[in-house]
């Protein structure tokens, strides 16, 4: 019998099979790709804007056979489909992604093995594997396994389900995606979240999909007919459309659990490793940053399959951080997101709609600090001991809150408690990951803090079955947030810079107070005293940890207040112009929080919207011009610190909020949101 | 002094010093934290704390202002309590969250938090580290008592954990900080953390038969209202467990359920052997809780504070209601 040598063996030729030995050979690494042809009809598949960045980062440059996005809309039950902010998309066929990746795994030099894998066992040279293909069997020895064999059943039995997609003729559609999600019954906490997704395929098309997490006894007919159903509620053209093409349904798991993705000494990636958001449905967007992940763990250790096991299981657990993972409580983590989502579904303040995007999204890139290459180095193990120090703290009570401290802006109280600890003339302590982290989640819980219910909102009970019983999670979800994160920054504090304890309390005194007094009379109030004081605390306890004197201490506090007005002049400016904001809020979301600058800027404490083009373009004007001063005082501030390293960190997240207001996308003034009504005086 | 004045006169002290306290608070908090202040309950997590520094020589300014602390938690988590459970009433009279609004309730429950935290920071670095991996127990407890509403299969074991988070954490924590005050070794300081948490366990089986056993034995909370909220406790998941029927299940289940139905869910779940059973679970709590002072044994000022210790046990299964 013949035997083929190679370093890496990778079975299953969909688009993460293709995208990992696409990656492996890039790395020049000999891989072989088993193809078992594709059963079934294709289908359309949504691939998000982080998805599309990983596969430009494979060599993907043209993108012909993709429909472009205009937006993703979130609808819950029969509520308002609302824009998830900051999230991009295009819509592709999947035979077309599933042909280009393998094309471009031969072209960069892996070869092609038709057939499929009838065994593979433990060899003193890794793995050998038996693939029966149209020629008969190959044995083939390989270092390394990658199962990329799509849904494996039986697995996971928390999390396995199906899901059904069919393209229908619907002259009417626009080009937004939309994600149509259930409200969770109140009074079923084993229930599992079905969702719905229209996916728009080109002129009058669209592509219907559903899922359904359970061992519901359902055909695919009738959940994707259940599916057109709850559609058509809302927009009636649904009620007669016209199916084109096949129905392709097939098995789900979204039972995510890092440890799992390393089973039996073989690297499992995309849907055989349960990475499927079970919100979504989404999965493509994860099989090709898992296939990358994968690649790259094996090509940091190619002589040793135990440790790219490892890396790439750290490596997974880091980027799907509490994702999807099963474990004792899944169940009712599970329902806790969804309750929190659909009770917050209306609510556009920064927490909820933080989590609303790190649920349902299928995780943006952070938005880069410019750093150069030399205080990268330096930064990047602190930062990322920090940030594995809060996630840890956090993921396993509250893993969807530990979403969120791995996505989004590079802005990090950490970075800037760093900040302060290098301008004193100090090198950061390992132990002081802990205080870094601490800063991360306290931010995070203080966010919480502006989360509060709006006053006058659509009661979004209105949409949810049975709302008069049970807890009110919308106000549950501040207090739990603010409690849980506030609390595991404070151990973090106590246990790893003791010395900053009193100061870190004293900090929770004055944010509350400085939030409650603004609450209690929004007419004199600051409403950048509360950011100023977000930004300060973790430069200041920086220098203190550090032991700066006081020039370098007021210096820092300077900077901090500064840059903290200025990150929220430019959440007001971002908001303006339509967003997205770093905080995914909008104007109105801001002034209902009162959190907005725009009130004091324009002299108009009681303003509640800002509706007119002309008053919007001079709120505008006013706002950016407001946030240029603050970032120069910031810059100016830093340019006082003493120690070029940290003038430099600090420059560089003043520079990446100025980078942001100066950057209006063309179509700003078009963006107006014209449903909202001017109540201002 | 006689163990009952001592533990009133330390009440007094505490209570002197957490009005100090919430004096200084700013306006909207103080204004809704002081009426809380000035209806105190019982004390019960300072006198615990009181009765542990017994077991020998403190500073009893110290223990005082440890006290305040472990008064200001609760107190903290009282009102956030009543925010995620939309009480109307708290000690007779109208929540926090009803007053302000839940916004201005959280910040107020924020800001005692706070308070804690700086009197901890003071008080040393032991102590801080102690309150501090307790608080952040007492918010994870928070979370799980919410992320099971609803859940009619929960199961003891889970409702085991809960309690010991949301309840035992903070019991245990005023046994451990006693101790501390006490300068007691690792044998000794374990025993008490024990008996806190398994004293706090029993007080938690214990309130939540009291939620259910009607307003009569309640003091102005309303009967069995967390049921409406979907978390059930120790006898409904008792009852539950040994149903012979789904007839509990569903009646807990259904989205129409008001106030005007608690009555035969408590009827069902008596029938049921639910709290009976309740009551078994916190009388073996309890007895652990007992068993684990064992090593205290000794006389002396040891002695005096093991005596304190069973003081605080006894009258906490005596003001039981099953």
């Amino acid at each position: 019998m013949l035997t083929r040598c190679a370093d890496v063996l990778v079975v299953g030729a969909g688009p993460a099979g293709g995208a990992t030995a696409a990656a492996l050979a890039r790395h020049g690494l000999r891989t072989l790709l088993v193809d078992g042809g594709e059963p079934g009809a294709t289908h359309d598949v949504a691939l998000s804007a982080s998805a599309m960045d990983s596969l430009r980062a494979l060599g993907i440059a043209a993108f012909d056979g993709v429909w472009p996005v205009e937006g993703v809309d979130v609808r819950f039950g029969d509520g308002p489909a609302r824009p998830l902010p900051g999230v991009g998309a295009a819509v592709c066929d999947r035979e077309w992604l599933r042909t280009r990746l393998r094309g471009l795994a031969t072209d960069l030099g892996a070869a092609l093995l038709p057939g499929r894998m009838t065994r593979c066992e433990p060899h003193p040279d890794g793995h050998r594997a038996m693939i029966a293909g149209g020629a008969g069997e190959v044995a083939v020895l390989a270092r390394h396994v990658v199962l990329a064999t799509g849904s494996l059943p039986g697995r996971r039995p928390h999390g396995e389900g199906m899901a059904v997609v069919q393209r229908f003729a619907l002259p009417e559609r626009d080009s937004r995606m939309l994600l149509h999600l259930t409200p969770p019954s109140p009074a079923d906490p084993h229930e599992r979240p079905a969702g719905i997704w229209i996916l728009p395929a080109g002129p009058g098309r669209c592509t219907v999909g559903a899922v359904r997490i359970g061992d519901r006894q359902e055909s695919a007919a009738d959940l994707l007919a259940s599916a057109i159903e709850r559609l058509a509620g809302a927009d009636p053209a649904f009620a007669t459309a016209r199916p084109l093409g096949e129905l392709v349904s097939g098995p789900v798991s979204t039972g995510f659990a890092p440890a799992l993705a390393g089973y039996e000494g073989r690297l499992l990636v995309g849907d055989a490793a349960g990475l499927v958001n079970p919100f979504t449905g989404e999965g493509l967007g994860y099989a090709v940053q898992s296939a990358l992940l994968a690649a790259d763990a094996i090509a940091a250790h190619p002589d040793d399959p135990g440790a790219a096991r490892e890396a790439y299981v750290r490596r997974l657990a880091r980027a799907y951080v509490g994702h999807f993972e099963t474990a004792r409580h899944a169940a009712r983590r599970y329902h806790l997101a969804w309750r929190v989502l659909a009770a917050t579904a209306h609510s556009d303040q920064p927490i909820f709609a933080l989590a609303r995007r790190g649920v349902l999204s299928a995780g943006e890139a952070a938005e880069p600090v410019e750093l150069n290459p030399d205080d990268r180095l330096y930064l990047g193990p602190f930062l990322a001991a920090c940030a594995e120090t809060a996630v840890s703290a956090v993921r396993e009570e509250w893993p969807f809150i530990a979403r969120l401290l791995t996505t989004g802006s590079g802005l990090r109280p950490a970075s800037l408690l760093l900040a302060g600890v290098v301008a004193a003339g100090a090198h950061p302590r390992a132990e002081l990951a802990g205080a870094g982290a601490a800063m991360d989640l306290a931010a995070l819980g203080a966010l919480s803090l502006i989360g509060a219910p709006e006053a006058g909102a659509p009661d979004a009970g209105a949409t949810m079955r049975g709302r008069a019983r049970g807890v009110d999670w919308e106000s549950a979800v501040t207090v739990l947030a603010c409690d849980f994160l506030l609390s595991q920054a404070a151990r973090l504090v106590a246990e790893s810079a003791p010395e900053a304890s009193w100061a870190f309390a004293d900090w929770l005194a004055e944010l509350t107070r400085i939030r409650a007094e603004r609450i209690a009379d929004p007419g004199t109030t600051d409403a950048g005293d509360l950011f100023a004081a977000l930004f300060e605390f973790p430069v200041r306890i920086g220098a203190q940890l550090g032991g700066a004197g006081t020039a370098v201490m007021e210096a820092l506090r300077e900077f901090g207040a500064h840059c903290g007005r200025a990150f929220l002049l430019a959440e007001d400016v971002l908001a303006l112009r339509g967003g997205p904001t770093r905080l995914a809020t909008t104007t109105r979301a801001m002034l209902q929080a009162r959190t907005s600058m725009i009130p004091q800027l324009l002299g108009r404490p009681g303003l509640t919207a800002v509706d007119q083009q002309y008053v919007r373009a001079t709120t505008l004007a006013a706002a950016s011009r407001a946030c240029r001063a603050e970032i120069d005082l910031a810059l100016r501030a830093a340019s006082r610190v003493p120690v070029a390293r940290a003038a430099r960190i600090l420059r560089a997240h003043v520079l990446t909020i100025s980078a942001s207001i100066d950057a209006p996308s063309a179509d700003v003034m078009e963006r107006i949101t014209p449903d909202e009504t001017c109540d201002c005086p | 002094m006689p163990e009952a004045t001592a533990a009133t006169a330390h009440s007094a002290q505490v209570q002197d010093r957490l009005r100090g306290l919430v004096a200084g608070l700013p306006r909207p908090a103080r204004d809704l934290v002081t009426g809380f202040v000035d209806r105190p309950g019982k004390r019960l997590r300072s006198t615990l704390l009181g009765a542990a520094a017994r077991c020998g020589p403190h500073d009893p300014e110290r223990v005082v202002r440890l006290g305040a602390v472990v008064e200001l938690l609760h107190l903290a988590s009282l009102v956030h309590d009543d925010v995620i459970d939309r009480a109307p009433t708290r000690r007779g009279a109208p929540a926090a969250h009803l007053v302000a609004g839940p916004e201005l309730a959280v910040l107020a429950g924020l800001s005692c938090l706070a308070l804690a935290g700086t009197e901890a920071a003071d008080l040393g670095t032991g102590p801080n580290r102690l309150i501090s991996a307790a608080v952040a127990h007492l918010a994870q407890g928070e979370l799980l008592d919410v992320e099971r509403a609803f859940d009619t299969t929960y199961t003891l074991a889970d409702y085991d954990e809960l309690v010991e988070r949301k309840t035992g954490a903070l019991f245990r924590l005023c046994c451990v900080l006693g101790a501390a005050e006490a300068r007691l070794g690792p044998p000794r300081a374990e025993a008490l953390a024990a008996f806190g948490r398994q004293l706090g366990v029993a007080f938690q089986i214990l309130d939540d038969c009291l939620d259910l056993a009607g307003p009569a034995a309640n003091s102005g909370k309303p009967a069995g209202t967390d049921h409406l909220l979907g978390l059930f406790g120790a006898p409904t998941l008792c009852a539950l467990r040994d149903a012979p029927s789904g007839e509990l299940a569903a009646l807990l289940l259904d989205p129409a359920l008001t106030a005007a139905d608690l009555p035969r869910v408590r009827t069902l779940v008596i029938a049921y052997g639910g709290m009976s059973a309740a009551h078994d679970l916190a009388r073996a709590a309890h007895d652990e809780a007992l068993a684990a002072l064992a090593p205290l044994g000794g006389l002396g000022d040891g002695g005096a504070g093991r005596q304190a210790l069973l003081s605080v046990a006894t009258s906490l299964w005596r003001e039981a209601p099953c």
